[in-house]
């Protein structure tokens, strides 16, 4: 964890690795609808724990353990999942994800999309404040899209959540165009994120690029101090009577707590020690690998564990280089690998193995394609021997002289310790295989460049657009780790971007994720819980439908 | 003194050039694009053709060098791609704890090596001597981060007398200074162990003895200080190189600094920050050395009246 908190940007799905000696219960993962949900599961302990029914108290503070520092905070400039955690408590979004995966008001009260998708009217709430006192209006809303989409702004995410952006129309104080060059499916999903909240027009002309010090939004909780290295401060802001409750969301009123600190602390022991050591408190955190056990079983602190949507843990195998070039050597993979054994080894009680490419909790999650391959060696020697790979004296396949070889990279974490177990079972059915270890960055690099057969990716996110950046043609040399390119999964993953229609969307998303399977541009491994431990003295522990993390608002402390 | 100064700063203006040059040529030589790098989360072709154009790093390399390096000279120092801010404001934010580090590290390292060298220098091949040697060995070939690990297993984990990152500053400082100055400490040790010998063999000292001069007053005030020239020498260098050991020891334990900032800016090819960082540490070195040639003026007067230098 030492590592992973400073050696470079890491997400926080990579702090899973903390996790992996977890052994308690089962995964609480109930069969996802058709179009995918975002599952809630009940926290582990918390029916025993008070009444529910106790009418939230005001007061107290909450310390979160964070297992890295935050980088950036400028909403329009940043990238990174921890951050968003402070974000989307700064600033208000036009509207909100509900844990439904629907969508539901924010600042925005009602939206008109044209018949063709490319201008959205949004009437905006009237009557709320900036933290600076400043009001908030439609120029505010045009203010923030137009710097997000200015390349001098150096956007790293919030320019490419707004996709095909033209321009945004101040109709009046309290009406808004938001108008795009065609139409864009994520849209919705893209405006309800921390990095679409809107900050104060007069704050960020004030500040300039120094404005992620000095973060001014309309959310429920206002900016008070970052500290680069040790913590972030947030302070309710009692003037918040512009809130809106939702599935995941209950509170529309002001928070009941009247600070966060956010601590910053990478060593897991120390986070561990700092939840221990304050037990009648209000402190929450990440758990360490042993301790989640017996935080599971311990009736002093509630787990919250799920799933956020996103793709599954996988790899990408490289279409270009040779012999994963060949379709049947990368089915072969994917027949040869046991996820089973992988999860029981590696990851009991925290991970489930998968054979799809995207999450249970992800719109465009398709249970259908769970079972594209099964595990089956021998299948895998068959479809190597029929491709023409014999196995040669030593065991290893050949093929007119040059043996069946595949580099396979490893940035090292114990989210990928399964590879050196994943290279065996690949060696039993005839491949020699060579593991390529570097740090997150050299996995970027080596990635966009295609130098390895397979490495290992996952994304985060609650809009199946990430397959566009993750299998698109145009993405190769930058995010298209496969280095496919499929003028029928182009036609699939453009299609969808424009499809507004969710049904039909939904259809799209799956036929590309079959396409993507069954031509072997990956190896899905496995499926992983996230963990959030409190006292169980904190109660409405809520959580978003994005990333598994806390709506703050919602909290309260049991006296 | 002024024209003194002024002489040194000329002279290592060429050397801080090559420092820059070396760490340009090195981090351009790497495989890497801190544009990609930033922009994990998603960003089309476009965009990220646009990012580095924002960032400069579609111009060509010779012209990377040259702009970088005037606006260096003006005093820009740039601004961090992964932080987003200048890189002034997180030099000064990260220099702080780094210097505290190294200073008490060094000043551990003196301390204990004076001690350690003019006991040893009293009886040589005493028993003093011997353990001291032995102290000294340990301390030049132990590599610190595995000193670090230990002191971390034995002190926090085992003994549980020093929290690693919680703690008071003092507390927290006590087990990095340690690691960071053993190095020094053993050289310095042995150093004024030797210097020391040999001064004791001066006539100017039997001289004394022979006035009848209190064995104490013989050794601090006379043998001590004269055989002091070299360590203070020795002591420049070691600052400096403190002052690079802080990049492991603040990995290790841990510890903001411009040491950490430094490794982790090479993970993000974070080019403005590096460069000026590097450049930063190298003005330490330097800095160092000119403290020590400044300080012969007062430890020796036969160089201060010599001033012709």
């Amino acid at each position: 964890m030492r590592t992973c908190g400073r050696t470079g940007r890491v997400t926080r799905r990579e702090l899973v690795k903390t996790l992996t000696l977890g052994m308690g219960s089962l995964l609480p993962l109930s069969a996802a609808g058709t179009l995918g949900q975002a599952v809630w599961p009940h926290p582990a302990g918390a029916a025993a724990a008070g009444t529910p029914s106790a009418p939230p108290r005001r007061g107290g503070e909450l310390t979160i353990g964070l297992y890295r520092t935050l980088d950036q905070l400028d909403p329009a400039v940043y990238w990174g999942p921890p951050e968003t955690m402070v974000t989307q408590m700064v600033f208000d979004s036009l509207v909100y994800l509900g844990n439904d995966l629907n969508i539901y008001p924010g600042l925005a009260t009602s939206w008109e999309a044209s018949k063709d998708g490319t201008s959205i009217t949004f009437k905006l709430r009237q009557g709320v404040k900036f933290h600076d006192g400043t009001d908030f209006n439609a120029a505010a809303v045009k203010f923030h899209f137009d710097r997000c989409a200015d390349p001098a702004t150096k956007s790293q995410y919030a320019r490419s959540l707004l996709g095909p952006y033209d321009s945004t129309v101040v109709q009046d104080d309290s009406t808004v165009q938001l108008r795009l060059k065609e139409p864009f499916a994520p849209i919705f999903d893209s405006l309800s994120q921390g990095y679409l909240g809107i900050p104060s027009p007069t704050a960020v002309k004030k500040y300039g690029q120094d404005f992620q010090n000095h973060l001014v939004g309309t959310g429920p909780f206002t900016f008070v101090e970052w500290a680069r290295d040790t913590h972030i401060t947030l302070a309710r802001n009692a003037n918040y009577r512009w809130g809106t409750a939702f599935p995941g969301r209950t509170n529309a009123g002001p928070p009941y707590l009247e600070r966060l600190t956010f601590k910053f602390v990478p060593e897991q022991g120390t986070r561990d020690a700092l939840m221990n050591g304050r037990k009648e408190l209000l402190v929450e955190a990440w758990p360490g690998p042993r301790s989640l056990p017996g935080w599971r079983r311990d009736p002093a602190f509630t787990t919250y564990e799920g799933v956020s949507p996103g793709t599954t843990w996988f790899n990408f195998i490289n279409v270009q280089k040779p012999p994963t070039n060949e379709l049947a050597v990368r089915q072969a993979i994917n027949y040869a690998v046991s996820k089973d054994t992988i999860v029981k080894v590696f990851y009991p009680g925290i991970a489930r193995p998968t054979w799809n490419l995207i999450g249970p909790t992800s719109f465009g999650y398709d249970p259908a394609l769970d079972h594209v391959y099964t595990f089956d060696p021998g299948k895998a020697k068959q479809l190597l021997d029929a491709a023409g790979w014999k196995v040669g004296p030593n065991g290893g396949r050949v093929k007119d002289g040059v043996p069946l070889h595949i580099d396979v990279f490893t940035s090292g974490f114990q989210t990928e310790n399964y590879k050196e177990l994943m290279l065996t079972m690949l060696q039993d059915v005839g491949f020699s295989t060579k593991l390529i270890a570097g740090t997150p960055a050299d996995r970027t690099v080596a990635g966009s460049k295609g130098l390895y057969h397979v490495i290992n990716r996952e994304f985060e996110a609650s809009d199946p657009h990430y397959l566009v950046d993750l299998f698109a043609s145009k993405n190769v040399g930058t995010f298209a780790w496969s280095m496919n390119k499929d003028p029928q999964l182009d036609q699939m993953l453009t299609e969808q971007d424009v499809t507004v229609d969710r049904k039909a969307r939904y259809a799209l998303v799956s036929s590309a994720t079959r396409r993507i399977l069954e031509q072997g541009y990956v190896v899905p491994i496995y499926i992983t819980l996230f963990v959030w431990v409190t006292a169980t003295a904190v109660r409405n522990f809520h959580m978003d439908a994005r990333s598994w993390y806390p709506y703050f608002q919602d909290a309260w402390i049991q006296a | 003194m002024v024209k003194f100064i002024g002489r040194r700063v000329l002279t290592t203006l060429p050397a801080l050039l090559g420092v820059y040059t070396l760490v340009f040529v090195v981090l351009h030589v790497l495989p890497s694009d801190p544009a990609l790098l930033i922009s994990q989360g998603s960003a089309s072709r476009s965009q990220l053709e646009s990012l580095r154009h924002e960032y400069g790093l579609d111009r060509p390399v010779w012209q990377q060098y040259a702009d970088d390096l005037g606006a260096l000279l003006q005093g820009r120092l740039g601004r961090s791609i992964r932080y987003n801010e200048p890189v002034s404001g997180l030099i000064l934010e990260f220099l702080p704890a780094t210097l505290e580090l190294a200073l008490v590290g060094l000043g551990l390292a003196v301390l204990l090596g004076i001690v350690l060298g003019t006991l040893a220098a009293l009886r040589p091949h005493g028993w003093i001597d011997n353990l001291s040697t032995i102290a000294a060995l340990s301390g030049v070939s132990i590599p610190s981060f595995w000193l670090g690990l230990m002191l971390i297993f034995v002190f926090s984990l085992s003994l549980g007398w020093l929290p690693v990152t919680t703690g008071t500053p003092w507390q927290q400082l006590i087990m990095p200074a340690v690691t960071l100055g053993l190095y020094s400490m053993g050289v310095i040790s042995r150093l004024a162990r030797s210097s020391l010998v040999q001064t004791l063999h001066q006539e100017f000292i039997v001289t004394a003895r022979a006035k009848g001069l209190p064995p104490r007053s013989v050794i601090l005030r006379h043998a001590l200080r004269n055989s002091l020239i070299p360590v203070v020498t020795i002591v420049g260098v070691e600052l400096g190189n403190l002052l690079s050991g802080t990049v492991v020891v603040e990995t290790v334990f841990a510890r903001p600094g411009l040491g950490r900032l430094i490794t982790d800016s090479i993970t993000y090819r974070d080019y403005p920050v590096l460069q000026s960082t590097l450049l930063v540490a190298a003005c330490g070195y330097v800095l160092a050395n000119m403290v020590v040639d400044i300080s012969y003026h007062y430890l020796d007067p036969r160089i201060r009246e010599g001033r012709a230098s």
